[in-house]
């Protein structure tokens, strides 16, 4: 095999089980005129090899910033990203420098993006563009490039791959184009995958078909997958691992089904309760009163409280920090998280 | 009821709209409304701050000023107050024509003696007004064509738009000499002339300008409800429309201002413009043509002011367009 | 209890945006068929669920309806009178009746225009109350949406989106309409606000005595609002009946592969789901297929399909479908227990 490039000497594909990212302590703020935006507070998450966690949240969450900091792609004049480590399979991806943090980019770490329609460029084909990553990191020829291509298309069940190969983006569909971007993010064969907000522009039904072949390629590299979304439901049949974001700070975090049965936090139970279902029918809606703050001003405490019906004066002074609390697989954010718990159970 | 330490949040009206639904609905909050801010306030904030918009605005009053009472400009000095009171030679019979700047004459004299320092300031009235009544008049014009072309479409876009490319076919330069000179010939030119011919040839640029806004705005989801509500087209045209496509053109319009007056000095300069006995700096630089060395007052003056003028004007616009720029959408 | 009687009636509504070709002649080279052919019953006090995926031809529909295009061809009864022969001052007098709540909160609002302003101008237009009244009337409006009355003089931007859809119901609220069509009223929004915004819709809906035409790709959002449902897709209604018999006896094979690919938060039932995973892309409009236009991609086309164009009729399963072959499958039936 050709050069890979790859930040450590381990063998490419990963062992099931390995530790593949570990992030500790991970902040981001945006000094703006108007203020600091503090989009991401003391972010700590693991990922192993065959795993996918999702990073659910909101519009303000910090979920998309907390996976822009791990790629290195925060914006560095107005964004400041501080962080006790950042590891990619035991090496810190913050002492790298520059040009070796840009090839972990893409071919260890890769990033998949909402919108496909701006992600691709208009003036070239699919397959130039899927087979640049071959041309560019691989130095493979153009032939074999396009090859590889349409063996990546296909593998992405983009039907007729080999016709489509010089098809250019606007005459694909929106989940036609999204597999376009999966082929292309998986074209180094990274590591670890993190798609953001894949499916929230395409259809329901195209939805379904996307997350499977994220799932089926997962498998298939024992590829550690983040999906990032604000759809519950999106994920319930994928994620292993939950980790729930708010105003920048950690809400929760827990095994999947955990969370869903029963979740700790009186945000994600006030979710919960406020999403309407199609199956598990919920008689009236309980929505969550208020809205989710500005950055430039959250609020003091729990950044939550305003908007919790079971806040306390504490909640309003004191930061809760993410903790285990008894009965319970995940780890909370919040003081009162025994108390909540019992009283609804 | 606690306030909950929130200071001025720009987003929390819900918030405390809820705390108060939630406890009692004790007498409100603490806190008292934060003043509206519209758009164009937002953007007049945003104006004050940039240094460059004070000094343009700062150059453009004072020229303004000046084409409106120069009286005031030329009070202090101590040669004559009138630009036409020239006189080759002084009682005692030296020549008085061609002086160096002194403190009699500030910008020293002109080839016929008049004093320059009264005739530069005078001639800021015509840059002035040219500038914005040629700015005034293209305005008027493209928008009322740009806003029918871009609201009506169908035949009136078609029709509006073609003449449009037409016009902006033939050279601009080119016409407006030809027509300065069918109009009126030489010696018979007036502001009037000058300011309609350039006013002719200034509008196409601003109509496309405006009718593109036009569509853009059009197109929006609020112009759909105003007629959802059942707003005629007048009202959607002048409530929703205008105020949200205006934008460009404002930027446009200040930065032509400034292009306008250079105009009026390059076809004045040429000769095809005004013409003697006006008094315009594109006429006195090109007397100063030929003098540069000898007499290098004589450009040197009206030069720089024609260029402080202009420049005022394209700082302006400059300033203008980063202010409204955030809030275009 | 009597049958509610029907406050709008749709019939065979078509509309066809031409495609063009040329700047200066323009020719007609062919249309993109937005909507071709459909029948809505709307029933006073309902909530109407108008369902489809994206570029189904649904938000045309309720634009259509309230001739923000002009239809092609059809009828909308509604009170009597086919809105689509009322000359202007007669239409500009139905809009009185039949209001509209947008998709986009952002889009949707004068961005200069205060709030007080957004709300009262339909007051304006129709001339109605004084500079007084209306004041009262847009501060009682937005009380009772759930904004801060004193805020009214403020600006849209200085409204979360939430605040802003609320601000976009009061305006459909002012003049007081029987009929309020709801493009996408939430899909816009956080998810945390969906509900909210949910809520006060219902709430409004008896105080008011509004009829809903909700139209909305979520489905679980749609099931949890209407009453009645119409599935859409391509231009045409594939299956219309009542909330329960949609969901829980869809029958078209469409509505079956849509049911079964919204997910649900909840990982054991989605693990014990069997999904209907639909090939191939959604045809243009410009170019539909003959016969079923759905044919392309489901799993039951015979030649009939493609020849001939399925009625949307009753065929024995109690509510009407357009389709050759209709077969009960209850996809929402999940064989293990939910938690």
């Amino acid at each position: 095999m050709s050069t890979r490039g790859s930040v450590t000497e381990l063998a490419p594909r990963p062992e099931i089980g390995e530790m593949l990212l570990e992030v500790e302590n991970l902040a981001v703020e945006f000094r703006t005129d108007a203020g600091v935006v503090k989009a991401v507070n003391r972010n700590s998450f693991n990922l192993k090899a065959g795993e996918t966690m999702a990073i659910i949240g909101e519009s303000g969450s910090g979920k998309s910033v907390t996976a822009q900091a791990i790629m290195g792609i925060v914006p560095s004049p107005p964004g400041v990203v501080t962080a006790d480590a950042i590891r990619y399979r035991g090496q810190d991806l913050e002492e790298l420098s520059e040009r070796r943090r840009r090839r972990v980019r893409g071919g260890d770490i890769a990033m998949i993006f909402q919108d496909p329609l701006t992600s691709l460029n208009p003036v070239y084909s699919v397959g130039f563009q899927i087979g640049e990553m071959f041309r560019v990191h691989r130095g493979m020829s153009r032939k074999e490039a396009k090859e590889r291509s349409i063996e990546l298309m296909e593998r992405v069940r983009i039907p007729e791959a080999r016709r489509r190969v010089g098809d250019y983006p606007h005459q694909f569909s929106g989940g036609m184009r999204q597999r376009v971007m999966v082929a292309m993010a998986l074209s180094l064969e990274p590591t670890i995958l993190i798609a953001d907000e894949p499916t929230t522009a395409l259809d329901v039904t195209v939805q379904a078909q996307i997350m499977e072949i994220l799932k089926d390629l997962q498998r298939d590299n024992n590829m550690g997958l983040i999906l990032i979304t604000h759809d519950l439901g999106v994920v319930a049949s994928v994620a292993d691992s939950v980790m729930l974001m708010y105003a920048g700070s950690v809400m929760e975090k827990a095994p999947a089904d955990d969370f869903y049965a029963n979740p700790a936090h009186p945000y994600a139970h006030g979710l919960m309760k406020s999403v309407p279902r199609l199956i598990d029918q919920l008689d009236r809606l309980d929505a969550i009163k208020g809205a989710p703050p500005s950055l430039l001003n959250v609020p003091p405490g729990c950044p939550f409280n305003p908007r919790c019906e079971y806040a306390q004066d504490r909640c309003r002074e004191e930061i809760p920090l993410l903790r285990d609390i008894p009965g319970y697989v995940g780890q909370v954010a919040c003081h009162f998280a025994e108390e909540v718990r019992n009283g609804r159970t | 009821m606690s306030d909950a330490g929130h200071e001025r949040p720009l987003v929390e009206p819900e918030v405390e709209r809820a705390e108060a639904i939630a406890g009692a609905r004790a007498g409100g909050n603490v806190e008292t409304l934060e003043r509206a801010a519209s758009l164009w306030g937002d953007a007049w904030r945003e104006l004050r701050k940039r240094w460059i918009f004070w000094i343009a605005a700062g150059l453009i009053s004072l020229f303004t000023l000046m084409a409106i009472v120069p009286q005031v400009f030329v009070a202090p000095s101590p040669a004559t107050h009138d630009p036409r009171d020239c006189g080759l030679r002084a009682e005692d019979g030296t020549f008085q024509d061609r002086l160096r700047p002194s403190s009699e004459h500030w910008f020293g004299t002109d080839l016929q003696g008049c004093d320059y320092y009264a005739r530069v300031i005078y001639g800021a009235r015509v840059s002035i007004v040219i500038g914005v009544g040629v700015t005034a008049l293209a305005g008027l014009i493209g928008l009322t064509l740009g806003g029918i072309a871009g609201f009506y479409g169908g035949w009136f876009d078609q029709l509006i738009s073609r003449f449009v490319d037409v016009l902006f076919a033939i050279p601009f330069l080119v016409a407006a000499i030809l027509f300065l000179n069918v109009i009126a010939t030489a010696g018979n030119r007036n502001i009037g002339h000058v300011l309609l011919v350039l006013g002719v040839f200034g509008w196409p640029t601003l109509s496309r300008l405006f009718r593109a806004s036009v569509i853009q705005a059009k197109a929006e989801d609020y112009v759909e409800a105003a007629r959802a509500v059942g707003a005629s087209n007048r009202r959607i045209l002048v409530r929703h429309i205008f105020p949200n496509a205006i934008a460009p053109a404002i930027v446009y319009a200040t930065i032509a201002i400034g292009g306008v007056i250079a105009v009026e000095a390059t076809l004045s300069f040429l000769g095809v413009g005004l013409t003697l006995p006006a008094i315009s700096w594109g006429l006195m630089i090109n007397t100063a043509q030929t003098r540069i060395i000898t007499d290098p007052h004589l450009l040197l003056f009206p030069g720089i002011f024609l260029s402080l003028t202009v420049l005022g004007f394209l700082l302006l616009g400059d300033a203008v367009r980063d202010a409204l720029d955030p809030r275009l959408r | 209890m009597a049958e509610p009687e029907t406050l709008l009636e749709v019939k065979q509504l078509v509309k066809y945006f031409p495609l063009t070709r040329g700047v200066v002649f323009r020719r007609h080279i062919g249309d993109v068929r937005a909507v071709d052919g459909i029948n809505i019953d709307l029933k006073t006090g309902e909530t109407h669920g108008l369902v489809g995926e994206s570029g189904c031809g649904k938000s045309t529909t309720g634009k259509v309806i309230l001739r923000l295009h002009e239809p092609t061809s059809g009828e909308a009864i509604f009170k009597g009178r086919d809105l689509f022969k009322l000359n202007k001052k007669e239409m500009r007098e139905a809009r009185r009746d039949l209001q509209i709540i947008f998709q986009d909160p952002f889009a949707s609002l004068n961005p200069r225009m205060t709030v007080r302003g957004i709300v009262s101008e339909p007051w304006v237009v129709h001339g109605m109350y004084d500079k007084y009244e209306r004041r009262e009337r847009a501060e009682s409006l937005l009380d009772r949406v759930g904004l801060n009355p004193e805020h009214a003089n403020r600006y849209p931007h200085q409204f979360s989106g939430g605040q802003r859809q609320r601000i976009g119901v009061a305006r459909a609220l002012a003049l007081d309409p029987s009929v309020i069509i709801a493009d996408e009223p939430v899909s816009a929004l956080d998810v945390s606000i969906q509900a909210q915004i949910v809520n006060l819709m219902q709430e409004i809906q008896e105080e008011f005595g509004l009829t809903y035409l909700f139209i909305a790709h979520d489905l679980a959002v749609v099931r949890h609002i209407s009453d009645r449902v119409s599935v859409m897709y391509l231009g045409k209604i594939m299956e219309t009946g009542t909330r329960d018999e949609i969901y829980e006896r869809p029958v078209h094979p469409y509505t079956q592969a849509l049911l079964s690919a919204v997910p649900e938060p909840d990982p054991v039932l989605e693990r014990a789901r069997e999904r209907i995973v639909l090939e191939g892309d959604v045809p243009s409009p410009a170019d539909p297929p003959s016969g079923c236009v759905f044919r392309t991609r489901c799993w039951k086309a015979e030649s009939i399909c493609a020849e001939e164009v399925p009625e949307l009729i009753d065929r024995g399963q109690g509510h009407p479908v357009a389709c050759h072959f209709p077969e009960l499958m209850r996809i929402l039936d999940v064989p293990t227990a939910a938690s």
